[in-house]
């Protein structure tokens, strides 16, 4: 648009998004844990909780899968229970992120696809901050190795990439559909029941089993159980697993955004 | 200089009855073979347009007639359907104020926020901060969050920092005038200052006034065609004229 600006204008764009995603970011964080006292260790208190819970109910029953250790099964639930939790709570918060700006978006041109990015961005910022040093933590006292602390990156980032892609293929579909939270509150409980997270993958039946595998947060916790609790080297095999995952999820999502987002003027 | 320029630019648009926002009903209607692909209106009809620079243009049309569309054209906010819009130097849209803010973080994280939506840059908007509070009048409430602040000092935060600027273009849609007699004075100040520049002018009014006394230029729409462009006396005699007739 700005011609006498051609040269610079890509490395102004990205200067501006960057500005742009810092502020909204900042924005989230701020109103998220003003005047709480834990401030962002309440996101770690729901995946304690239920780990707790699992723990009690069905701890005893499943010890016998996860080599008849209670606390085995409480690191199994925990790893599990943040992922989806992450999950969860970041595409949850990214559907409504284009919709709920539409005003601004009508007054300012801004680049549309740096709303639902901030919100996964406040969550990873959360992640970082709060669950991941405990995984760290975890993850050096099973394995005693620092090679399998730092792979616990790559489990992490194939999950920022699978949210990344839901959250911009929901927040665009939800600007033509506004009924859409009811359903996607319904698809993230098929996601959250089909990953075995208090469960073991063992008790179910092999012909649904095989269902399982379509959930594309099973490769990332299988990789993240792997890294964090078998105390063996990391599983390149699993880690090229989830990371694929991600990459193609992403790419969906993206598309799928970058295809509508033209449409999205009309309706907001 | 041109600043702006419009090519045969034309725009179709949903029509708001058939915003469907319904995954159940589209998909029944799917299902029923009754889905139809949604309607489009026609808003803006090959608009071929030229600005120079310096120029104050007023545009005026009754309502639903395109202006504000026309605006969002041109800054951007809108793609047209057809045509090329191509517009040289920064354009600052001067909106309802107040879009921008977050109620529940401070004064100055909001200075901030709005500052960067705008386009400036967070370093930026740290050094102006202080005479923006200034002007706004609320140095001591830096740290309080807006939702504490009444919304008539809402009103002037959001004029003082959108026009703490020196913009190539500015987009008016309606003048604004916020606040008490005092801070209305000041506003008005500081948007002549604006006139008197070389910012060239873009602005939306029902107030022919201000129209024929403030813009050199003005531009009648009428359903999203050009009706006639001039001299703006000129413009607003004819469209006074049409008026009376019906």
């Amino acid at each position: 648009m700005i011609i006498s600006l051609k040269d610079n204008l890509t490395w102004l764009q990205v200067r501006r998004y960057w500005e742009l995603l810092h502020v909204l970011v900042s924005r989230n964080l701020k109103v998220r844990y003003r005047g709480s006292f834990l401030g962002v260790y309440w996101s770690l208190l729901n995946p304690l909780i239920m780990t707790g819970l699992y723990t009690a109910i069905f701890g005893a029953t499943f010890a016998s899968y996860y080599g008849n250790s209670i606390m085995n099964y409480v690191l199994a639930a925990f790893t599990g229970l943040v992922v989806i939790n992450f999950f969860s709570a970041s595409t949850s918060q990214a559907l409504s992120s284009v919709v709920g700006n539409g005003s601004l978006l009508n007054k300012i041109r801004l680049p549309v696809s740096v709303f639902p990015l901030s919100m996964i961005t406040a969550n990873i910022f959360q992640f970082a901050v709060g669950t991941l040093p405990l995984l760290a933590v975890m993850t050096f006292i099973n394995s005693k190795s620092l090679v399998n602390v730092l792979s616990l990156l790559f489990p992490f980032l194939a999950l920022v990439l699978v949210c990344t892609g839901v959250g911009f293929l929901i927040s665009a579909l939800y600007v033509f559909f506004r009924d859409l939270p009811y359903f996607y509150e319904l698809v993230v409980f098929v996601i959250w029941l089909s990953s075995p997270i208090f469960y073991p993958a063992a008790i179910v039946p092999p012909k649904v089993r095989q269902f399982l595998g379509l959930n594309p947060l099973a490769p990332i916790i299988e990789s993240l159980r792997q890294i964090t609790l078998s105390g063996s080297p990391p599983d390149l095999g699993l880690i090229w697993g989830a990371l694929l995952s991600g990459v193609i999820i992403l790419t969906l999502g993206w598309t799928c955004f970058h295809l509508w987002r033209h449409q999205f003027m009309d309706l907001l | 200089m041109e600043v702006i320029r419009l090519d045969h630019v034309s725009l179709w648009r949903r029509t708001q009855e058939e915003f469907s926002y319904d995954l159940k009903k589209t998909l029944l209607s799917v299902l029923e073979g009754k889905y139809r692909q949604p309607a489009k209106k026609l808003v803006l009809n090959k608009i071929d347009l030229v600005v120079e620079a310096g120029e104050k243009i007023g545009i005026i049309g009754a309502n639903g007639s395109g202006k504000s569309t026309l605006l969002k054209i041109i800054s951007g906010i809108l793609q047209p359907t057809n045509g090329i819009v191509r517009v040289r130097g920064q354009i600052a849209p001067l909106i309802e104020l107040g879009a921008g803010f977050d109620a529940e973080i401070s004064v100055m994280d909001n200075i901030l926020l709005y500052g960067v939506l705008l386009g400036f840059s967070r370093v930026d908007m740290r050094e102006r901060a202080q005479s923006i509070l200034e002007f706004a009048e609320l140095q001591d409430y830096a740290l309080v969050p807006v939702k504490g602040l009444s919304s008539g000092m809402v009103a002037r935060l959001g004029f003082a920092i959108a026009t703490d600027i020196q913009p190539d273009i500015l987009i008016l849609d309606e003048v604004l005038s916020v606040g008490d007699e005092s801070f209305k004075n000041k506003s008005k100040q500081r948007m002549n200052k604006f006139w008197d520049a070389k910012a060239t002018v873009l602005v939306v009014s029902h107030s022919m006034d201000f129209i024929k006394q403030s813009c050199n230029k003005a531009i009648w729409l009428e359903k999203g065609n050009i009706k006639s462009s001039g001299k703006s006396d000129e413009v607003v005699e004819s469209y006074f004229e049409s008026v009376k007739q019906n």
